[in-house]
């Protein structure tokens, strides 16, 4: 398996009124193409600013972050949002639809911005929301449809411009365990058939156990990766 | 689904702010057309009056040569008769022997008598005393003599008509023009003709004595039958009835040759001061005026009146454009200012959503464009809505705005006029929003993700 994300020594600084909070100090990692990673930790242990990093939202202090091949550290913010365009796909707590679209306009947004034709576009968000289970429910609202069924539109886009890496940043916190469990059950289904590294930040150590990798960070620092054990085909 | 489509659903996804905001913006918009227009149209017509006052200062500003040369000379009423007036009841005559005196003087060309009285109203001094009595302006005071300029001016349209005897001399006429020559019906009086009279045409729609008169028809004028040989038309308040000088002397009851004034006419125009001089020397009773003296001070005295008015109205319409510049400045900053708050407004309130366009990739370019457009739309609906109103109510509306237009008349704004709105209602939309989809495109991702 290649690489598709490597990071090496990356720290990140805060100053806030004179006031320097470090909140990455030293963080290595690699994940390879296809991966199923969960970055576990405590609040205030780093994992959204990594996360924000690794998706291009900020830069770090210093450090290197290899992504797909380009070390995307020292990028500008139009190279970045060139980035996010092409390479990243994001899941977020909610699932930040847009109020006005139907679900398969909201998949289609993503690929609007890669100047991708509206017929291929539209193709595609049919296909993806129909891997997600929302065939039946293409052309409805946002407010037509359920937390869960917002959630997997947002997965369906996060897939659309077929992204190098997925990056979830507490998907099922806003959902009960049930429909969460939903959710990581599609996100390992989407990870298995497509192919695509799915990257989840989460403090749910259930949801944590859908992962391929799990790490730990603390303070700052990754402290632990467990490997789940493969369950071997008899 | 592209940018536009996206703004216009983001337009229309708050309706009811939308509204609100088309209709500030709208009557912003019309309050710009009707002031426009109202403006426009009080512009137009002070320009319209201008140019009329301006045509009449030219008009009255040219002599005759023979006018150039004539000189005035009257009785007088009991000792004063003002220039160019007169024919009042109670003047007093000049003889026969006077008139051949003047005649006789040198540099004097020739002297032309005449007799005119006003007919048809109650003694002067009764009317005099009486209006002087109710305080009435233009009553000349106690003691000054002569019926006072204003006065007399009044006292010609109560009188019914004024009888003018002139001398029937064809030679005389072709020279001084001594009866009307806008004759509309019949011809001029000649000296073979008997109590004879050229009326005016008003006269015989207005004075009972003449009402319904033709040519060939008997008229009776203080007791004597005139039969109307023509009917003449003058632009001059004064309703003259014109007949040969020995009839009027002879209604008038005056003996012959005498004469109620003069007009003298001096052998070139330089001699005209020669002649009033000797006039006056001789004849201390006599009023004696150059006519183009009095011309000029009638002249001077009209055109100032003229320039007066022109200054007022000038005055007027710059008050009035002023304060249309001021509403449609301040109308204009208003919906600019509208579209400001609502778009800043509207941009804190979707920061997530910039948010999300950022981290699913868009430029700050497109969500820059994007705002724009939402503020063009919203400008463009405005616009729309702007004419309408104004179209509908503008003649009302800025008549309210401005009362000074009360007066003229406001029309439908002009289809130039109507596009120029609709462009600047555009053009407001685009400026308003550029700071806050600057303010827009500049968000950072994380940041405005994590908004609340």
């Amino acid at each position: 398996m290649n690489e598709v994300l490597l990071v090496q020594n990356l720290i990140k600084i805060f100053e806030k009124n004179g006031n320097k909070v470090q909140a990455l100090s030293g963080v290595n990692l690699d994940i390879k193409k296809g991966e199923f990673v969960a970055i576990m930790g405590p609040s205030g242990s780093g994992k959204t600013t990594l996360l924000n990093i690794l998706g291009c939202l900020d830069i770090p202090t210093s450090g290197n972050v290899i992504l797909d091949g380009r070390n995307i550290a020292n990028l500008n913010q139009n190279q970045l949002s060139q980035i996010r365009r092409d390479k990243i796909g994001f899941i977020f707590q909610s699932a930040n639809l847009m109020p006005i679209l139907n679900a398969q306009e909201n998949v289609e947004l993503p690929m609007e911005c890669k100047k991708i034709s509206k017929e291929d576009s539209i193709k595609r968000a049919q296909y993806l929301l129909k891997l997600v289970g929302l065939e039946e429910r293409m052309k409805q609202r946002p407010n037509q449809l359920s937390a869960g069924e917002q959630q997997r539109v947002a997965i369906a886009r996060a897939f659309a411009n077929k992204p190098a890496i997925i990056l979830a940043d507490e998907p099922t916190g806003n959902l009960d365990s049930k429909t969460g469990s939903l959710i990581m059950e599609l996100l390992t289904r989407l990870n298995q058939n497509i192919g695509t590294t799915i990257i989840v930040v989460t403090h749910d150590e259930k949801m944590a156990l859908y992962a391929e990798r799990k790490m730990v960070i603390e303070d700052g620092k990754i402290t632990n990766t467990f490997v789940k054990r493969k369950k071997t085909s008899s | 689904m592209g940018l536009i489509n996206r703004a216009f659903r983001n337009v229309w996804r708050k309706k009811t702010r939308t509204l609100l905001v088309v209709i500030a913006l709208g009557l912003s918009i019309a309050a710009i057309i009707s002031v426009y227009t109202g403006v426009d149209a009080s512009t137009t017509k002070t320009q319209e009056m201008i140019d009329e006052y301006q045509q009449h200062i030219v008009e009255t500003g040219e002599l005759s040569e023979s006018q150039e040369r004539m000189i005035q000379v009257s009785s007088g009423f009991g000792g004063g008769r003002m220039p160019g007036g007169g024919g009042f009841p109670g003047e007093t005559t000049i003889s026969q022997d006077v008139i051949e005196n003047i005649s006789s003087m040198d540099n004097v060309e020739v002297v032309i008598p005449l007799v005119e009285r006003s007919v048809g109203q109650p003694n002067f001094e009764e009317m005099r005393d009486q209006w002087r009595q109710n305080g009435e302006p233009g009553v000349p005071p106690e003691g000054q003599p002569g019926p006072g300029e204003d006065m007399q001016n009044r006292m010609e349209s109560l009188f019914d008509y004024v009888i003018m005897g002139v001398p029937i001399d064809t030679s005389l006429d072709e020279f001084y023009s001594l009866l009307p020559t806008d004759i509309v019906y019949g011809r001029k009086i000649t000296q073979d003709d008997e109590f004879a009279v050229m009326i005016k045409d008003t006269l015989t729609e207005s004075d009972a004595n003449f009402s319904g008169a033709e040519v060939g028809d008997l008229v009776e004028i203080e007791g004597y039958n005139f039969t109307v040989v023509g009917i003449y038309s003058s632009d001059t308040n004064r309703n003259y009835v014109y007949m040969d000088i020995s009839d009027a002397r002879k209604v008038l009851g005056l003996e012959e040759g005498q004469a109620y004034s003069l007009n003298v006419y001096a052998q070139d125009k330089s001699y005209v001061d020669m002649v009033v001089y000797s006039i006056e020397q001789n004849y201390t009773n006599l009023r004696v005026t150059a006519y183009a003296d009095m011309y000029s001070q009638l002249t001077e005295r009209i055109n100032q009146q003229q320039e007066n008015e022109i200054a007022s109205l000038s005055e007027d319409s710059k008050k009035i454009e002023n304060t249309g510049n001021q509403i449609i400045i301040v109308s204009i900053i208003t919906a600019g200012l509208i579209v400001l708050f609502l778009m800043i407004y509207t941009v804190k309130e979707r920061t997530k959503e910039i948010g999300l366009l950022k981290a699913i990739g868009f430029s700050g370019k497109s969500i820059t464009t994007q705002f724009i457009i939402e503020g063009i739309a919203i400008g463009f609906l405005s616009g729309i809505a702007g004419i309408i109103l104004g179209v509908t109510a503008g003649p009302f509306l800025s008549k309210v705005l401005l009362p000074s237009t009360q007066k003229f008349t406001v029309t439908t704004p002009s289809l130039l006029l109507i596009s120029e709105v609709l462009c600047l209602t555009i053009l407001l939309g685009f400026i308003g929003t550029i700071y806050p989809a600057w303010q827009a495109s500049r968000k950072s991702p994380m940041e405005a993700m994590r908004n609340e």
